[in-house]
């Protein structure tokens, strides 16, 4: 096993501010030096499992975000399963704004902000009726982010499908109200 | 209340983690063990002040969260602005969620549930047309409280007038719609 989904497993059952570079190193059976050869710091390989979520994410709200393909729900949902699984991580790397893990923080701040300009633009481009754009779309990632925080911190095996789907119904028609069209369609809902 | 005051001075300019109890007992004009003789710790004193912001947070929405007065537009605005007055200490209070300031940690986990807990009342009672009221109460709590975190985390200097009506009007439709309620009339949308 890597030492990245080495740390990504110690999270499951360990709070960022308990997990250390020796004890990763101890329960892998690997020397420090192992570990500092592939990472300056613990900060460092957190943003490495970090930034692959990340991409991971992207990677399921592609289209959505890109404007390629309308539908909300199947992207949202696949945001939402990529979060899910990667539930501890994503509660660790939230955590870090507070303490020592500049990097990973920096990076989950600039993260947030990419997230918020995309869906910004998506709206602007695509859901032009939509007053206010950019709060609309940070309210929405702000949202999406606090529940998934909470309600998907313990990582898949905590979640059974019904809540999961239950989440993404509840967020699901959250976007819906917001970007003024119909659950289900999508069809914009004429304003008035 | 000196303390208590010298606190929230403090975390308008540092973040939680570099106030130690020497720094707020020179902010606060007193002695570190006059400080003791009155708190255990830094984290004893952040909790204290945030029992009062949460007392402020409940006045400002009383009549809403006990049915009394279930006009949400003014105690939604009430609860914005009560958060954007304290917003550094607020900040602080829900970064204690990791590192060492456990009773402060406490506290913001059972407020976030208390709060949850009496929306989820309200809506079943005032609005029963909700569907999974206790969801949608725990979506539109972390909606605000996450967004208030970012907007008015660094209080109310740092943000207009209009930007704060903005943000606050984004989230109320938000609720207007989850509550299946017109925005300004508040009577449902059928």
């Amino acid at each position: 096993m890597s030492l990245l989904s080495a740390l990504e497993d110690l999270l499951l059952s360990t709070p960022i501010d308990k997990v250390t570079v020796g004890r990763l190193c101890r329960q892998q059976g690997v020397s420090r030096s192992t570990f500092y050869r592939q990472f300056d710091s613990l900060d460092d390989a957190l943003d490495q499992l970090f930034q692959s979520v990340v991409t991971e994410m992207v990677a399921a709200g592609d289209s959505w975000l890109s404007g390629t393909n309308l539908r909300v729900e199947p992207h949202l949902r696949a945001v939402y399963r990529a979060y899910l699984n990667h539930g501890p991580l994503m509660r660790a790397v939230a955590d870090a704004e507070m303490g020592e893990l500049k990097a990973t923080s920096q990076h989950y701040r600039e993260m947030m902000a990419m997230w918020d300009e995309a869906v910004a633009r998506r709206l602007s481009d695509s859901y032009p009726w939509v007053d206010k754009p950019d709060m609309v779309a940070h309210a929405l990632n702000a949202a999406g982010e606090r529940i998934m925080y909470y309600d998907f911190g313990g990582g898949p095996t905590q979640v059974t499908d019904e809540d999961f789907n239950a989440t993404v119904q509840i967020m699901y028609s959250m976007w819906c109200s917001a970007l003024g069209i119909e659950q289900g369609s999508e069809k914009p809902i004429a304003q008035g | 209340m000196k303390v208590l005051l010298a606190l929230e001075r403090l975390l308008e300019s540092y973040p939680i983690e570099q106030i130690t109890s020497g720094r707020l007992a020179r902010e606060a004009g007193i002695s570190r063990s006059t400080f003791y003789r009155q708190y255990a710790s830094v984290d004893d004193v952040l909790v204290q002040l945030f029992e009062h912001v949460i007392t402020e947070m409940t006045v400002a929405s009383d009549g809403w969260i006990s049915g009394t007065n279930i006009h949400l537009e003014p105690q939604l605005r009430g609860l914005h602005q009560v958060y954007l007055n304290h917003g550094p200490l607020l900040r602080a209070v829900a970064d204690a969620e990791v590192g060492e300031l456990k009773a402060t940690s406490e506290a913001y986990t059972s407020m976030m549930a208390m709060w949850d807990e009496a929306v989820t009342v309200r809506i079943q009672e005032t609005y029963p047309w909700v569907k999974q009221p206790t969801l949608v109460a725990h979506a539109l709590n972390a909606a605000d409280e996450r967004l208030m975190y970012y907007d008015y985390g660094k209080g109310p200097d740092s943000i207009s007038e209009e930007l704060f009506e903005d943000t606050f009007q984004v989230m109320y439709r938000m609720w207007c719609s989850a509550l299946g309620i017109q925005p300004g009339s508040e009577e449902r949308v059928i």
